[in-house]
């Protein structure tokens, strides 16, 4: 008989909770803009006329890409780490933080996303000429 | 059926038929006459209906037969289960033909079966058996004002007739009571009464035994039923939607924030609709792309980055969209699902915990981090000022180099006026007050050099090696000879800078005494001017031997003109 009163009083302080924390998203402005949400969300079948709730994915979503985010934050840190400090010039250009392919992976493959990109990747014109005309 | 008796014949209902006459009206009088003789013994009778030879005259008389015996069926179970009894008991009226009874369909079946056989007899019976029947139904039909729809009876008919067989079946007990009247009283006082319920007979066993003509009216009836089901169905499927909703939104309004809950009800239906208009209209795929590239960007600047590539940018926008279409999926299906058993906070709830979050903390932390992060945001930009704070300072702190380049001018001054005070001193005064004041100017030098930049001593010194070069070339007689002409040129241009600093008075002195002394005076003037001091530095520095004999020479040079 005094268990059922708490289980009760739990259940409404967290009802409370989250209806306090869907209010305050009102005056929160997230960094995934309002109409971004709503497009994705009419994509996947599901219209929703309450701001909140709105804003309720925009903070889930967010929350879910900085994690992704500072994991390959860690991968890319640890990656300069491994350069060797003889090269005093790379040392320079290697001290900013830079977001590659190959964190980005690393970071998604804990999330059970597995990226890859192609083996063959042409970003310039010079890709497969040979290393000679390339240093020319 | 009881009336039947026991091996089902009904050779006695169908004698009792016939003296009531209801064979010869049922059949006509010449098929009457051919049927009469079956009726003679049950022996007869029993080969007639087992017969195979009379099938359409047997069909008639079966029809009417087993119609009458049919009352039985609805009677009460009654304890002596005598037939005779039955048949006694039976209403001579309710014998009778009438012309809205059931028969009337099977008539038309046993016309079709018969019209294949070629016998006489047949298309004889049918031709006057139609006819009469015909007439009688139309005449009760005039009788009754009813509508008359041919040989067939229509559907409206039909439902008419149901009615009325409905409104007499309410009349059964008053067919028992009247049964029981017309025994008690078997003389004709109670015909009118039977006359009314002699009706109930045939509406009884048509209620039982009524076959329809067609069975598109009824079935027309059920497809417009079941068409009207369906509609109820769709507009009930359109109908909880909505209710739902709006009952969730206005609890979640009314459980947060009333006023705000019923204004934030209001707009967030119209803004809804605008919302999906916007979608449709304002932002494409491309403008989506374009969006979470750039949301993306913030979120990494965010987190520390300070750049990335263009194709990890582009997989991880496709990650976001992607993450946002599964959180929109699962809040589809979990809408769909428990729209009608939980509430609104309760369907967020469990989102939460599909998306992977056990609760909501950790987003509450994300929006704290986000309010940090847009002061943090601020800060940058007041880092952003600091640049153009510290380009200011470097303009501030080129004010103090050019002061210091004023500076710097203003030793060179000091150095010009210096040497002309030392040449004016050297005129007017002995050896000894001469070398006191070069000491003098000497630590005024001293002094006036150690403010200065390392670089104004650097330049300085240049000078002073100038000068001791200069100085020790006259000591060789070849070179001084070589180089006479330059030294004389050098001195004249000391003494044109002498006269011009100085002023008018004193220069016309000077040159007076120019004029009159000038062999002599000329040979002091290059010794003075050649600073003897320094001299005598350098050239103990150089030679240390001779340095006596030297200043011997010195003196001797110093002293002549005053001995003169």
């Amino acid at each position: 008989m005094n268990q059922n009163p708490q289980s009760s009083d739990g259940r409404n302080d967290d009802d409370s909770a989250l209806s306090d924390f869907l209010a305050s998203l009102m005056d929160y402005t997230p960094t995934i803009p309002d109409e971004l949400v709503e497009h994705y969300l009419a994509k996947s079948g599901f219209q929703c006329p309450d701001v909140r709730l709105t804003r309720l994915v925009a903070v889930a979503t967010q929350k879910f890409v900085a994690e992704v985010a500072g994991d390959a934050l860690q991968h890319c840190k640890a990656r300069q780490a491994t350069i060797p400090k003889d090269k005093r010039d790379k040392q320079q250009k290697d001290k900013r933080l830079v977001l590659t392919m190959e964190d980005l992976s690393k970071a998604l493959r804990e999330y059970g996303v597995n990226l890859r990109h192609q083996e063959y990747f042409a970003d310039s014109p010079s890709t497969g000429m040979d290393p000679a005309t390339r240093e020319e | 059926m009881a009336l039947l008796g026991e091996g089902g014949r009904g050779y006695e209902l169908a004698r009792k038929l016939d003296t009531c006459g209801v064979w010869r009206t049922w059949l006509g009088d010449a098929t009457y006459a051919n049927f009469a003789p079956f009726l003679s013994s049950p022996s007869a009778w029993d080969s007639f209906i087992t017969s195979t030879t009379h099938i359409p005259l047997q069909l008639r008389v079966r029809a009417l037969l087993f119609d009458k015996a049919t009352v039985s069926l609805s009677l009460n179970p009654n304890p002596n289960p005598n037939p005779i009894s039955y048949l006694q008991r039976l209403n001579p009226i309710y014998l009778q033909l009438h012309a809205d009874d059931v028969y009337f369909t099977l008539d038309a079946d046993s016309k079709n079966q018969s019209k294949p056989s070629s016998s006489t007899g047949s298309r004889y019976v049918e031709s006057q058996l139609p006819e009469t029947w015909y007439n009688q139904v139309i005449e009760k039909y005039k009788a009754n004002k009813n509508l008359v729809s041919g040989e067939s009876r229509s559907p409206a008919d039909m439902a008419s007739y149901i009615t009325y067989v409905t409104n007499h079946k309410k009349r059964r007990v008053a067919f028992k009571e009247d049964v029981t009247d017309h025994a008690l009283q078997p003389n004709g006082g109670g015909s009118f009464v039977a006359d009314d319920d002699c009706a109930v007979f045939p509406e009884i066993a048509y209620a039982l035994n009524c076959v329809p003509d067609s069975a598109l009216p009824l079935s027309d009836r059920v497809e417009s039923s079941s068409n009207q089901k369906v509609k109820v169905l769709s507009v009930l499927d359109t109908l909880p939607p909505i209710a739902a909703t709006r009952s969730s939104v206005m609890m979640e309004r009314l459980g947060v924030r009333p006023e705000h809950g019923s204004v934030e009800h209001g707009g967030g239906l119209s803004r809804g609709k605008f919302g999906a208009e916007g979608n449709g209209k304002v932002i494409g795929p491309e403008q989506a792309a374009k969006l979470s590239q750039k949301a993306v960007a913030r979120i990494l600047l965010g987190v520390g980055f300070e750049g990335a590539m263009e194709g990890s940018v582009e997989d991880f926008s496709e990650v976001l969209s992607g993450r946002i279409c599964k959180i929109g999926t699962n809040l589809r299906v979990l809408a769909d699902s428990y729209k009608k058993q939980c509430s609104a906070i309760e369907l967020l709830k469990m989102l939460l915990k599909t998306v992977g979050f056990s609760n909501f903390a950790p987003l509450v932390d994300v929006v704290k981090d986000g309010s940090k992060n847009n002061v943090h945001q601020s800060q940058q930009q007041v880092h952003g000022m600091q640049p153009q704070l510290q380009q200011q300072q470097q303009s501030s702190l080129r004010l103090p180099q050019q002061v210091q380049m004023q500076r710097q001018m203003h030793p060179q001054m000091q150095q010009m006026i210096h040497s002309q005070n030392m040449a004016f001193h050297q005129q007017q005064h002995q050896q000894q007050p001469q070398q006191q004041q070069l000491e003098r100017m000497r630590r005024r030098a001293a002094a006036a050099a150690t403010p200065r930049p390392a670089m104004d001593i650097d330049k300085e010194r240049p000078v002073v090696q100038v000068k001791i070069e200069n100085q020790d070339l006259p000591l060789d007689g070849n070179a001084f000879t070589s180089r006479h002409p330059q030294m004389q040129q050098f001195r004249q241009q000391q003494q044109i800078a002498a006269m011009s600093n100085f002023h008018p008075q004193s220069g016309t002195q000077f040159r007076q005494m120019g004029s009159l002394q000038i062999p002599s005076i000329q040979s002091p003037n290059i010794s003075m001017v050649r600073a003897p001091p320094v001299k005598v530095e350098g050239f103990s520095e150089l030679m240390g031997g001779d340095s006596t004999s030297k200043h011997d020479l010195e003196e001797n040079r110093l002293t002549s003109p005053n001995g003169k």
